[in-house]
């Protein structure tokens, strides 16, 4: 026998299966490398809950100086283009395919959005002296600590909306021709798990930094 | 419907045979978490402006965003309709992290700070006519 013989080619006996098992195999392998990504981001959670802990009043302090207004505008912006992404995958899935470029074009835009946004709120932080190192502004202990965790948390997420950004384009490129492969909803899917992920973290991240020290 | 869809349709999305158009049932039901998740955000603001607590308004919002990021996972990432080992995998992540947070709880938690002197950093002079 030799060696470059296949070991089990299911994909001439039974070739159905073996699409099956792709799409199973490319989903849980999502799903892993998401695992990965929630405890690199939890690390950053648990720093946040400790320090919140030992610095309550410089956490509200500083908490109160976030852009309330664009954040919330921001959050809007992400979970629509969670939903225009799903609305995509699903779009693949029952044969709307000339609605998929679109809907994926329009997950880009709003993801373009959300940065040029967080751009204008970064660019009012530097100069309200937010930013931590010799000239911040803020005197409570603490303080510095949570535009700290603020501009890491942020920045890594905005990292991970140009990788998410960069996917969907490709796949919106791709998608323009009815006949492309790359609309079978299964291998969007990935890419679409990813989006959604990155706005779980932004969801779970909108009460900790633009809540915090709010007051009527 | 070409071939691609029928392999997708073929390949665990459960049509139900007597309902409407699964197409418009989707798109109804993903517009509707839509809909659960601005109402849901706008529901953390609002009480955050409230007259109570901050440990209690804090805990609200991260409940809320619970919430949310469930409404998402299992709506929007298919986590419901997902095979058990995909479920596996989203359970075992996030109870790894609480087994994580809850281990680096023990060290913060129980630590008693003791209050340091504090130094101001200060330009001494250079030694001079030596």
């Amino acid at each position: 026998m030799s060696i470059t013989a296949p070991v089990a080619d299911t994909s001439r006996a039974a070739p159905h299966l073996d699409a099956v098992l792709r799409r199973r195999v490319a989903r849980l392998g999502m799903w892993l490398f998401l695992a990965s990504e929630l405890l690199f981001f939890g690390g950053l959670l648990f720093a946040y809950a400790h320090g919140r802990l030992q610095w309550p009043e410089g956490f509200v302090a500083a908490g109160r100086r976030t852009d309330v207004l664009l954040g919330t505008v921001n959050t809007v912006v992400l979970l629509t283009s969670s939903l225009l992404v799903a609305v995509a995958v699903e779009a693949a899935a029952h044969g709307r395919r000339r609605w998929v470029p679109w809907l994926l074009w329009g997950t880009v835009a709003l993801g373009l959005a959300f940065l040029a946004l967080k751009g204008v709120e970064y660019h009012k932080d530097f100069a309200e002296g937010l930013f931590p190192g010799p000239h911040f502004r803020l005197t409570e202990a603490g303080a510095e600590v949570f535009f700290m965790l603020y501009f890491t948390a942020t920045g890594l997420h905005a990292v991970h909306m140009l990788a998410g950004i960069a996917a969907v384009a490709l796949f919106a490129w791709h998608t323009r021709h009815r006949q492309s492969d790359w609309l079978r909803s299964s291998r969007m899917e990935t890419a679409a798990l990813y989006w959604h992920f990155v706005d779980v973290v932004w969801v779970v991240l909108y009460p900790l930094l633009y809540l915090v020290g709010r007051h009527p | 419907m070409n071939a691609g869809d029928k392999m997708d349709s073929a390949l665990g999305r459960r049509e139900r045979p007597g309902r409407a158009d699964p197409w418009r049932r989707e798109l109804r039901a993903l517009l509707l978490a839509w809909v659960a998740l601005l109402t849901l955000l706008f529901t953390s603001l609002g009480v955050a402006y409230l007259p109570v607590a901050p440990g209690a308004k804090a805990l609200t919002g991260l409940a809320i965003a619970g919430v949310k990021a469930s409404i998402i996972a299992i709506v929007f990432m298919q986590l419901g309709r997902g095979h058990v080992l995909v479920r596996v995998v989203a359970a075992v992540a996030v109870a790894a992290l609480l087994v994580m947070g809850g281990l680096s709880a023990v060290d913060y938690l129980t630590r008693t700070p003791a209050a340091a002197p504090v130094q101001l950093p200060r330009q001494t002079h250079p030694p001079v006519g030596r």
